[in-house]
């Protein structure tokens, strides 16, 4: 069931469109990381989500209702947001915590007992009469996601959770998202794709307020070298950050780049065959590999990851009725093709 | 003995007795600001609230207009009043001339704009996350808009004071629209310009007395306010 959902929304500043989605729509319990650079819109984007930025055009559906923005309040009460830089009211962290729950009619007992639990879940326990304001970033980050998630909203909107925290900080945030309700629905932006991979059912890649087609699962960082007629783009790292188990694999490109500079290269996984046999055809880029993993995207599609040579991970989208009738399944060897017009350089 | 040591004396005795007709003056004073200041206040915070969060063609203009709206000369505000409260102005038939709410209505227009002013500027330069954290809590507009108001709330309470002090401390208004009666509309200020112009000097120079120490209480209770934000 689609929990929320976007059609033909913009966001204009000033003339220049910084949010541009045809359509979008996110599945009842699923996570769902944005990932982008900076300035691609993610945070506009959660803003409009969370209802605190009005879009200056388009529809939004929260269960399948239209929202109506002349009357918020009960649209708001389904969803908590997380700001990039929190802010917290005077006072302590539990009088801001128990401002969360002001909405929610709980007997004092009940609210308590909730704050408790979520200050518990997050390690900030003894923080609870402090003021927020005297708390380390790690500490806020985990102050302001446990004010939030203490609402037991159905939908969770968080920007850029992992920034400004340490490791044993994010290795909780981790483990508490990992652990939310199966019907929670999660959204939250990052830069880090290894972690939108690692907890996200669904990753989105924004560039430049758009969905980008571009998914993050084939986004690769490489060096070019001129060749007889174009380019090759040489591995010296994935997008995933498992940069030091790369062996060198090299990919054909029409197009004509600098020589012995670096670019993010992405390849749409729709692009990318996959066959038991090696295959005549013109697709010139082709590897061999193993068959990694398979995840359902949906009923009809699935997703699989091949390991090419090098730990050199590719992915691809096939229909399930295609997986089935070539009898594709996790360690077969495989291989994998693509044209070269489907190589997209990030200049 | 000169002249201004029997007026000394005369002071310091009046004030040992502190007779019955101050204490009403004072009352009388008192009870007036504060109903000026409260209904200037339940106009300025909406008002200045709203205007400190929007942003609109022309709102230069309207920081100009309320800047001069600040320096409003009270005989002026108490002139215009008067005439829309004489049988022939728009009021007339509500029979308000002379009376307390003529002096309330003539001080709210000179509190309003302190207010006005120092809450749209307040809110203006308050954290701008206060409102979208408040909503995204499931606060109503309004809930957020009182809490905005709850995280400024020294210098919220500094407009006030600044009203109120404003509103003690004027003449123009109280004598032209109250017409000075004893027990009646008779106010600190109206009441040191009338025992001036009889001659009682002593008496006068008490509830000028009087005045200043309301007026610096009010101070103290400012720099209190203003220490305490800005540290």
């Amino acid at each position: 069931m689609i929990v929320m959902e976007f059609k033909t929304l913009q966001q204009i500043y000033d003339d220049r469109v910084v949010l541009d989605i045809p359509s979008l729509s996110v599945e009842r319990g699923s996570k769902v990381a944005l990932v982008g650079s900076n300035g691609a819109g993610k945070t506009t984007l959660l803003e409009i989500a969370a209802l605190l930025k009005r879009p200056s055009s388009g529809e939004i559906f929260i269960n399948g209702k239209q929202v109506e923005w002349h009357s918020l309040d009960n649209y708001r009460s389904d969803i908590a947001f997380v700001a990039q830089d929190p802010y917290f009211f005077t006072g302590s962290l539990n009088k801001n915590m128990a401002f969360a729950l002001a909405d929610q009619n709980l007997s004092p007992d009940a609210r308590n007992a909730r704050i408790k639990k979520y200050l518990s879940l997050l390690g900030i326990e003894k923080f609870a009469h402090r003021s927020p304001r005297t708390f380390s970033a790690g500490e806020l980050k985990r102050a302001a996601i446990s004010r939030a998630f203490c609402r037991e909203t159905p939908i969770i909107l968080l920007d850029e959770p992992f920034t400004h925290i340490d490791i044993p900080s994010s290795t909780i945030l981790e483990e508490v998202i990992s652990n939310l309700p199966d019907d929670s629905t999660v959204i939250f932006s990052t830069h880090e794709l290894s972690r939108a991979n690692r907890l996200a059912d669904t990753v989105i890649t924004l560039e430049a307020g758009k969905l980008s087609p571009w998914t993050p699962e084939n986004l690769f960082r490489m060096t070019a070298y001129k060749v007889d007629d174009g380019m090759e783009l040489v591995s010296n790292g994935f997008g995933n950050g498992n940069s030091t188990q790369a062996e060198k694999i090299a990919i054909y490109y029409p197009g004509d780049l600098r020589e012995g500079s670096q670019f993010m290269v992405s390849l749409n996984p729709k692009e990318v065959l996959v066959s038991k046999e090696p295959v005549k055809s013109s697709a010139r880029n082709s590897y061999r590999g193993s068959v990694r993993q398979i995840k359902a995207v949906n009923p009809r599609s699935v997703h699989i990851t091949v390991e090419c040579p090098g730990n050199f991970p590719l992915s691809a989208i096939l229909t399930e009725r295609a997986m089935r009738e070539f009898g594709i399944s996790v360690g077969d060897e495989v291989w994998v093709h693509f044209k070269s017009s489907a190589v997209y350089v990030h200049e | 003995m000169d002249e201004l040591t029997v007026q000394s004396v005369e002071t310091v005795g009046y004030l040992s007795m502190f007779n019955g007709d101050i204490v009403a003056l004072i009352g009388t004073s008192f009870n007036l600001s504060l109903w000026s200041t409260s209904i200037a206040a339940l106009i300025g915070f909406p008002l200045g609230v709203l205007i400190g969060l929007s942003e609109f063609k022309g709102r230069r203009t309207v920081d100009i207009i309320l800047n001069t709206l600040l320096f409003l000369p009270t005989v002026v505000v108490g002139h215009l009043v008067y005439m829309a409260l004489t049988r022939e102005g728009f009021l007339g038939d509500f029979q308000l001339l002379f009376t307390r709410p003529a002096i309330i209505i003539g001080q709210v227009i000179l509190a309003t704009p302190i207010i006005l002013t120092m809450v749209s500027n307040t809110v203006r330069l308050a954290d701008r996350r206060i409102i979208p954290t408040a909503l995204s809590m499931g606060a109503s507009r309004i809930r957020a808009y009182l809490l905005l108001l709850g995280e400024v709330r020294a210098l919220v309470v500094l407009s006030l004071l600044a009203a109120f002090a404003r509103v003690i401390s004027e003449v123009g208004v109280s004598m032209m629209l109250g017409g000075n009666i004893f027990g009646k509309t008779r106010t600190i200020t109206t009441g040191i310009a009338l025992l001036t112009s009889q001659g009682e000097f002593s008496q006068a120079t008490v509830l000028g007395l009087v005045l200043l120490v309301i007026v610096f209480g009010i101070n103290i209770v400012v720099y209190q306010a203003t220490h305490r934000v800005s540290a």
